[in-house]
């Protein structure tokens, strides 16, 4: 019986890591056999002991979340510079593959960067105020990080669906409205629209979207300051919502460094021609992505290059919130995920070549931005479960 | 531990588990069963902490330096690992115990 309680032990303990494994099933399987043998003592049977036994081994899940509530500072900036290393990368693989990318990853570098400043603000008040206070704060800070980082996923599928749609609605030889727009009209007007649709995207799609998510949250906050606010208001949501994630400093400065990253993307595109002497725009600057690469190189059809470009861009933020939710991360880990996201790609191009219908493959990557809202929605759960622990600890 | 319904587990009391730990440590050396077996008596069998709590415990004051453990081995027994309570230990717990004193005052007045 003994080696049956630890053999159940040895299984519970395998689902988690754990520094020295052995040493943790030896110690909890003597506890508990001790227990049993005082069951037994008792009088219990074999069985009846045994159950109540291996019933007190307990879930080694809260393991993981260790860290995180011993010292959240710690935590979070390890999760950042992971980040970091998420957004670099994403950075140098978006270049060639689509100028959406460079969007969303200095987005996400502004908005941690800023959630950053304010926790390192926190952890400097710390030496000067009750460090039950500062904890709170710098725990508070965290959830609120978290949302970010949720509603920034939100927005960015939602730009990414914003873009699919105007592609649909086009003419098929269109690339992309940008594209199109710049065909027929001068460069500073198709920057405008592109500022635009950006705008209009997060607000008819992305806006919605987050405040369906942060709705949760303010759910929960209502029902524990027992206030009268009624939860189907809904100026009052927009108003919660308001008070705490949005901030129009912080949204005028993330669009000035978005106009400046545009630039940059305009002028970078110009030594993209330079490499495709095939493409002959008669001298004209307008905005390009990888689709022009990869009409280059497979000299057929738009639709071969949409949805590996979707496929990178999904799969690179489920590598960075896999990551930055992972509490064992290692090198290897990084090297085995990206190794995955490059097979996928290289599978991705072998499928591109059998499917010609051009409307297949624009549904494809919009089945795929479904599936990141998905795992999204999963996502926000684990944003609960750590929200809970953080307050609890 | 016969009857569940009196049993309040580890994860109601997430929080309190490090000091009622620190208090039973305070004392002697000992190992995880015999902390628990411990804490059962003195609660009248109305608290059991299972052992993923306790893990978990011990990892967290550890990691503080409140404790320390090693292990020891006898003979005919199951090698054990006790658990010592370190001087930031103790001046954790006298804080604890001071904190908990005011807070019930305080409650104790309304309650």
């Amino acid at each position: 019986m003994q080696n049956r309680i630890r053999m159940y032990v040895e299984n519970e303990v395998k689902k988690y890591k754990f520094k020295s494994r052995s040493d943790v099933i030896d110690e909890i399987s003597s506890n508990l056999i001790e227990r049993y043998n005082e069951l037994i003592s008792s009088g219990m049977n074999n069985e009846d002991a045994y159950n109540e036994t291996v019933a007190l081994t307990g879930s080694f899940a809260l393991l993981m979340m260790n860290d995180l509530s011993i010292n959240p500072l710690n935590w979070y900036k390890k999760r950042l510079m992971i980040l970091l290393l998420t957004v670099l990368t994403g950075i140098v693989f978006m270049f060639f593959f689509s100028p959406i990318g460079y969007f969303f990853f200095a987005s996400a570098f502004i908005y941690f960067t800023v959630e950053l400043s304010n926790l390192e603000l926190n952890g400097r008040n710390k030496d000067n105020i009750d460090s039950e206070v500062s904890k709170h704060n710098r725990n508070k800070s965290i959830v609120k990080f978290l949302y970010y980082s949720s509603a920034l996923l939100v927005v960015s599928f939602s730009l990414a669906n914003w873009d699919l749609f105007f592609r649909l609605l086009l003419d098929s030889s269109s690339i992309s409205v940008f594209d199109w727009l710049a065909k027929i009209t001068p460069l500073w007007f198709v920057i405008i629209i592109f500022i635009g649709s950006l705008l209009l995207g997060i607000t008819i799609i992305g806006y919605p979207l987050l405040l369906a998510i942060v709705n949760s949250k303010s759910k929960n906050d209502i029902v524990n300051d027992k206030t009268k606010i009624s939860v189907a208001n809904k100026k009052t949501k927009i108003k919660l919502f308001s008070k705490s994630s949005f901030s129009f400093i912080r949204t005028f400065i993330m669009f000035i460094i978005m106009i400046m990253i545009l630039i940059m993307i305009l002028i970078s595109n110009v030594q993209v021609y330079d490499l495709i002497p095939s493409l002959d725009f008669q001298g004209e600057l307008i905005l390009v992505d990888s689709i022009h690469l990869w009409v280059y190189l497979f000299e057929d059809g738009y639709d071969h290059a949409i949805l590996p470009i979707y496929i990178v861009l999904i799969c690179s933020f489920v590598i960075g919130v896999y990551l930055l939710f992972t509490k064992n991360f290692s090198l290897k880990l990084w090297v085995s995920l990206y190794l995955i996201l490059i097979i996928g790609f290289i599978i991705s191009q072998f499928l591109l070549l059998f499917v010609s219908e051009y409307r297949i493959s624009l549904h494809i990557p919009i089945f795929v931005n479904g599936i990141g809202v998905f795992y999204l929605t999963m996502h926000s759960r684990l944003i609960r479960v750590v929200e809970r622990i953080i307050y609890e600890r | 531990m016969s009857d569940n319904k009196n049993v309040i587990f580890g994860d109601t009391l997430r929080g309190y588990t490090e000091k009622i730990i620190l208090s039973v440590l305070s004392a002697e050396d000992l190992y995880g069963y015999k902390i628990n077996k411990i804490i059962e008596t003195k609660t009248e069998q109305s608290l059991f902490l299972n052992e993923a709590t306790l893990y978990t415990t011990f990892q967290r004051l550890e990691k503080f330096g409140y404790i320390i453990s090693y292990w020891v081995k006898n003979d005919n027994v199951p090698k054990r690992k006790y658990y010592s309570i370190t001087k930031e230990g103790v001046d954790f717990l006298i804080k604890c115990k001071d904190d908990w004193r005011r807070t019930r005052e305080l409650i104790d007045l309304f309650l």
